[in-house]
């Protein structure tokens, strides 16, 4: 049985190996997104086999931001509370956040429910540099601590396991590359990037980045930072577009880069090929009347759902192995314009 | 006369039935015309009030739930505000007593409180934010995932939680409570129901009779109606404001009517088959107008009868009065015995059987009166009258089973057949014995001859004139013998 195990453990390294070494031939080409786009979330989500300890749990999660990426992650979170409370373990919890991201108030947050009495606290790093020491602080005091959602804390840090996206960076390349085929490999190009040290945002950038080296038609005019701002975003974009006349492309690495940049290009009428992340209502709007080229959509639902699901495996003091991985991957799916409708369905029932 | 009669009867009959035809017609016509205006009108009706009041059980719905949440944020104690594991105690409470799904509080920092969590809430809910906190508000909102979310919000005034101002509390509400209360499942009898937002987008996820769930009312509508009933259409929705539109939706013509649901910002739609209410009430109208036929024909076969019994009637009052007519015609007045025209219709009847060889032997006896004028002259026409009828009942007495005619003033003829006939000779003479006896004594008499039929008689008349001859001859043998 062992024996078997083993050589299924090998196939799948094997696979992933094989996956890594040719991911950037693997960006879906336009118009074969269609399966991808209906998988792109899963509402289906269902409980593992696992028998909690304890028929009450209290966590605490805080993350980077008040923004609708994560009350969609909250969704995620509340079925699974309502399957745990069918199986009569009742969770509680706190999700909380500042309606500006900040690595600071994120620090004092966590301190704060160091205090408190949960058996798990969970964090959206908006820091790595910040709160990767604090959530080791918080280990150190024997508090449970996890990451979750798409920014993971800084290597070595103590944290036990991190539910979320675990390929930023390959997100990121994947939108360049499909921009840069897009644009026919050459042309000046500008990005926009969420919050400095955000992990998720940095990660994604840097994806960009190595992803322009290799295309030596592409010369990159501008990165700035909107800070998740949208009106931010829109301001921005407006200085990019009127300080290069001749702008092929926009690239964005968070929700709401995209929003901010379709607005204006749309306005100024410029034909510039925008790629984004996230599935804001706003942006798979723009994608579906092609303001937007692609966007990449990350399945908060089911990151919320499995934050909930690896946090009580924590609480009981389970640590990452045979029953969750240290790192519960979610996916990200690239959706192109004749897949917007069908997301925008999908996600906020309009038709 | 029997001819024209019934000519005439049938000419009144059909000009009777005509105009009571036409009559019935026009009257049907306009009773027609009246039920279709009824019919809309009635549908008009029936449409408001299916719309009306669905409209009016959501309000009370809604109503209900307002009541009950403020009840809930008045009811909250000080104990209940000590600490959130209290605070999420409470919230627990009111969801199990009021069944909700959802039941929450939000602070002044837009952090909502549930039963099971504590979370920001500000991007999440429209109404957390600016004005629309202050006051009672109805979000319908598309959320990621989870289709639309319906929330009724009320302000919260006066109460704190850990140091915040608790500015709302809200209810989540699912549709499909509602759309189960409201019984949208009337397909059998082809009646469709549902609710949209303003801007036409379903908010029942149910199809909408041959409007599916996913489609956008207005935009479906636009390809239904013209451009100015579609304006209409959806200025109506935008501005809340009820009406009705007519379309052919798959070869059908359907009405839809729409009403606002008061605070909410939603419209609930009623479709139906434009023949529905024509087909219930249009029953009522051919069962009228069934009838109305079943009275025309009534009507007509009773004035046919009518004016066919009348000419039958007619006819036989005619036929009596001819009847009667001609008996007066065969009778003479004075004596009660065959007239001179009856003997005349004799002698037809007679002489054809000679004619045919077909008659059976016969005599003719000619009797007239003696001293008729001497009686008149000297007692009056009175006293003759009297004694012509006692000349009459002496001939009668004496020929009892033979036709007696009197054919003249004083001249009587008798026919005689049978047993008269074989009695003939004695008959005559017992008449003359009496006449003569009479004569005697001053009472009528007569002077008699009689002549049988003889074969090579063409005619009765031979006959007669032989009797008439004769009985001349026993005249003058009695005025002699007197």
């Amino acid at each position: 049985m062992a024996q078997r195990r083993n050589g299924f453990m090998m196939l799948v390294i094997m696979l992933l190996a094989l996956c890594t070494v040719l991911y950037p031939a693997a960006v879906p080409a336009e118009g074969d997104t269609d399966e991808n786009a209906e998988g792109a979330v899963r509402f289906d989500l269902l409980l593992d086999s696992y028998e909690p300890e304890k028929d009450h749990y209290n966590f605490y999660f805080t993350y980077k931001t008040v923004h609708a990426w994560w009350d969609a992650v909250a969704m995620g979170m509340e079925e699974a509370q309502r399957q745990y409370l069918m199986k009569g373990v009742t969770i509680t919890y706190d999700y909380v956040a500042p309606d500006a991201a900040s690595a600071e108030d994120q620090q004092i947050r966590l301190r704060e429910a160091a205090a408190g009495d949960y058996d798990v606290i969970g964090v959206d790093v908006a820091d790595e540099s910040l709160i990767s020491p604090v959530l080791d602080e918080l280990a150190e005091a024997g508090i449970r601590v996890m990451t979750f959602s798409s920014s993971d804390a800084a290597s070595g840090c103590r944290r036990i396991a991190y539910v979320g996206n675990t390929h930023n960076y390959e997100d990121g390349a994947q939108l360049a590359q499909a921009m840069y085929e897009k644009i026919g490999g050459k042309g000046k190009v500008a990005m926009l990037v969420g919050t400095h040290g955000a992990p998720c945002h940095e990660d994604r950038a840097k994806g960009v980045q190595d992803m322009t080296a290799r295309y030596p038609g592409i010369e990159m005019v501008a990165v700035e930072y909107d800070q998740d701002s949208i009106d931010l975003a829109y301001d921005l974009t407006m200085e990019i577009l009127n300080q290069n006349p001749d702008l092929s492309g926009l690239i964005c690495c968070n929700m709401s880069n995209p929003v901010g940049a379709a607005r204006a290009v749309k306005e100024t009428g410029r034909n510039v090929v925008i790629v984004g992340m996230d599935h804001d209502r706003e942006a798979l709007r723009y994608l579906r009347e092609g303001t937007i080229y692609c966007l990449g959509i990350q399945d908060c639902y089911s990151i919320g759902f499995d934050t909930i699901r690896v946090a009580v495996k924590v609480a009981d003091g389970i640590l990452p192995g045979d029953l969750y991985p240290e790192k519960t991957e979610e996916q990200t799916t690239i959706i192109y314009q004749q897949d917007a409708q069908q997301m925008l369905e999908l996600l906020y029932g309009e038709i | 006369m029997k001819r024209s009669l019934l000519i005439t009867t049938l000419v009144g009959a059909v000009i009777v039935v005509l105009i009571v035809t036409g009559a019935t017609i026009w009257m049907s016509a306009g009773a027609r015309s009246a039920t279709d205006r009824a019919v809309e009108k009635v549908s008009d009706f029936y449409l408001e009030e299916l719309a009306g009041r669905r409209s009016q059980v959501v309000s009370r719905f809604l109503e209900t739930i307002t009541e009950e949440a403020e009840r809930a944020v008045l009811l909250m104690k000080p104990e209940n505000l000590r600490s959130r594991d209290a605070l999420r105690e409470y919230i627990g409470y009111v969801k199990a007593l009021y069944g909700f799904d959802v039941f929450a509080v939000a602070d002044e920092d837009n952090i909502v409180y549930t039963e099971y969590s504590t979370y920001s809430g500000g991007s999440r809910y429209a109404f957390l934010s600016g004005q629309q906190a202050q006051r009672k508000t109805i979000t319908t909102s598309a959320v990621y995932g989870a289709g639309k979310e319906i929330c009724l919000s009320i302000p919260v005034e006066k109460l704190e939680f850990m140091g915040k101002k608790l500015k709302t509390c809200f209810v989540k509400i699912n549709m499909s409570d509602i759309v189960s209360m409201l019984a949208f499942n009337t397909e059998e009898n082809g009646t469709h129901f549902s609710m949209y937002y303003e801007n036409g987008e379903n908010l029942t996820g149910l199809d909408f009779g041959p409007i599916g769930a996913r489609e956008n009312l207005l935009e479906a509508m636009r390809q239904q109606l013209t451009n100015e009933q579609w304006q209409t259409l959806s200025g109506q929705f935008a501005e809340g404001v009820s009406g009705e539109a007519q379309f052919t939706y798959s070869g059908r013509d359907q009405i839809l009517y729409y009403a606002p649901i008061p605070e909410t910002g939603w419209m609930i739609t009623v479709l139906i088959p434009k023949n529905l209410v024509y087909d219930q009430i249009g029953g009522i109208r051919e069962e009228t107008m069934t009838r109305s036929t079943i009275q025309i024909i009534a009507t007509c076969a009773a004035l046919l009868i009518f004016f066919t019994v009348l000419a039958v009637q007619a006819n036989r009052i005619s036929q009596a009065k001819i009847e009667a007519e001609r008996k007066i015609a065969v009778k003479d007045a004075l004596t009660g015995v065959g007239s001179k025209y009856a003997f005349t219709r004799k002698v037809e009847t007679v002489d054809a059987e000679i004619q045919k060889g077909t008659v059976k032997p016969f005599a003719i006896v000619v009797c007239d009166l003696n001293g008729l004028k001497q009686v008149n002259d000297t007692k009056g026409h009175e006293a003759g009258d009297a004694y012509i009828r006692e000349a009459c009942r002496l001939i009668c007495g004496m020929y009892s089973h033979s036709p007696v005619y009197r054919i003249g003033g004083d001249e009587f003829v008798i026919y005689l057949q049978d047993a008269d006939y074989e009695r003939r000779d004695e008959l005559l003479a017992e008449l003359n014995r009496t006449s003569e006896a009479n004569m005697a004594d001053g009472n009528a008499s007569v002077a008699a001859g009689m002549a049988d039929y003889e074969p090579g008689d063409q005619s009765i008349q031979d006959a007669l004139g032989r009797a008439d001859q004769r009985m001349y001859e026993q005249k003058r043998q009695m005025k002699g013998g007197r």
